[in-house]
């Protein structure tokens, strides 16, 4: 009995060294129209979904995208897209008990000279003792997407969808581009497919290719190695109620042995 | 007399049948609401790790054999991307390893891009460990991805204890 319950109480503890942070947030982007010079308000869950308690740091930061369509983050204030510093937050610090959640409250308020689009971020980060080695901390973070009600221009260009590879059993390389002419920031998806004699779907890809005003983002990709023929590529961008097309032709040929 | 009493206990019966055949027949409708949350987790399965004792000139990893393992969940329809990053060079008072020496990689085995599988280290600045796919920014799967740390200690590193934060952040 007694080896059982050692056994037990190992088990517990190594649950709880198992698991040092898992922080749930609800919602993880948040978009807001605002008239100019207004303010709206919202909150965000924040949720401890491990068996410790965790402490929690809250706060804005900067972002904008980096080549990859991830987003690189910035101190408040240092991007022009940036809302950062008109977001205010009801708590900066708390500590979650195993499984408690939290209503982190905002407020964010339009100056009135806003127009466009701005972003920013709210941070949730664990706290960690200092301790000699290498801490190892986690955030998690909910967008924010601003836009200002009657000021919001959208436009956008997709260039022609190219491929550079022509040798049978080499991966099909493509690539296009997509500029976002407006002063809104758009979060489009793209579709681009390998079709051969206009109707067999050979490969399909979706992705986000999700631009600030003014941005230009080229999308490279890679696809399976085709057979020598004929086929076609075909990009589909979407963005709100728009959708913008673009395709190509291109060959794959048998290269002789040397 | 009796008449009265046969036809007041059929008129009770008639009353009784009514009443229940209304009530096999009453049909109503109420209107049910759940508000289903959005999942959209990160978990970090430990808050420290260490490379024990290293000499000048020699190249570690960390003691921790399974690596760390950083796990995201997202139902939120949109992907999502993970980083990771040196919060600041490792350091010892006044003395530091600069983050050309300090490594990270490691492995996935899911959908998504995983940017890992080849040694980077903490001073590059494009910092993306994995990228979701959209399929599972929908589906709540547990996407499990195990980092290494590497460190080379350069030869005229000062001997002392040296610390940082390496912090992996997500979002999407």
């Amino acid at each position: 009995m007694k080896k059982i319950f050692i056994s037990v109480l190992i088990l517990l503890v190594s649950v709880n060294v198992a698991f040092a942070l898992s922080i749930n947030i609800d919602p993880s982007n948040v978009k807001i129209l605002l008239k100019t010079g207004d303010s709206k308000s919202g909150e965000i869950i924040v949720r401890n979904t491990s068996g410790s308690p965790v402490r929690l740091r809250a706060y804005v930061e900067d972002w904008i995208y980096a080549e990859d369509g991830s987003k690189t983050f910035m101190k408040p204030g240092s991007s022009v897209f940036s809302c950062s510093n008109w977001i205010k937050l009801d708590s900066d610090a708390f500590e979650l008990s195993p499984k408690e959640e939290r209503k982190v409250s905002y407020v964010i308020s339009s100056p009135p000279t806003a127009s466009g689009s701005h972003v920013s971020v709210i941070f949730f980060e664990s706290l960690v003792e200092e301790q000699a080695g290498i801490a190892v901390s986690g955030r998690i973070g909910t967008i924010i997407y601003q836009d200002t009600e009657g000021t919001i221009k959208v436009d956008g260009e997709l260039s022609r969808v190219s491929v550079s590879t022509s040798e049978e059993g080499k991966p099909v390389n493509a690539a296009f581009s997509f500029i976002n002419k407006g002063n809104s920031m758009l979060l489009s998806k793209a579709k681009v497919t390998i079709v051969q004699n206009d109707k067999d779907v050979l490969e399909t890809r979706a992705l986000p290719v999700n631009t600030l005003p003014g941005e230009s983002r080229t999308v490279n990709l890679s696809f399976s190695p085709l057979k020598e023929g004929k086929y076609k590529i075909k990009t589909e961008l979407s963005y709100g109620d728009k959708t913008l097309n673009s395709q190509a032709d291109f060959t794959i040929k048998k290269i002789s042995p040397k | 007399m009796r008449k009265y009493f046969i036809f007041g206990s059929l008129l009770c019966f008639l009353l009784i049948l009514c009443s229940f055949a209304q009530a096999a027949q009453a049909t109503g409708s109420i209107t049910v609401t759940v508000l289903v949350r959005g999942s959209f987790n990160l978990l970090v399965d430990t808050d420290s790790v260490d490379f024990a004792r290293l000499m000048p000139g020699q190249k570690g990893e960390i003691t921790r054999t399974g690596g760390v393992v950083v796990a995201g969940t997202s139902t939120n329809s949109n992907p999502w991307y993970l980083k990771v990053a040196a919060v600041n060079p490792l350091s010892s008072g006044n003395d530091f390893i600069p983050n050309e020496n300090f490594t990270w990689y490691g492995t996935s085995e899911d959908s998504g891009s995983w940017l890992g599988a080849k040694e980077k280290n903490f001073s590059e600045t494009n910092n993306t460990a994995y990228i979701s796919s959209f399929e599972e920014s929908e589906t709540a799967k547990r996407i499990i991805n195990k980092f290494k740390f590497g460190l080379r200690v350069p030869q005229d590193t000062k001997p002392g204890v040296y610390t940082t934060t390496v912090m992996f952040t997500m979002t999407e």
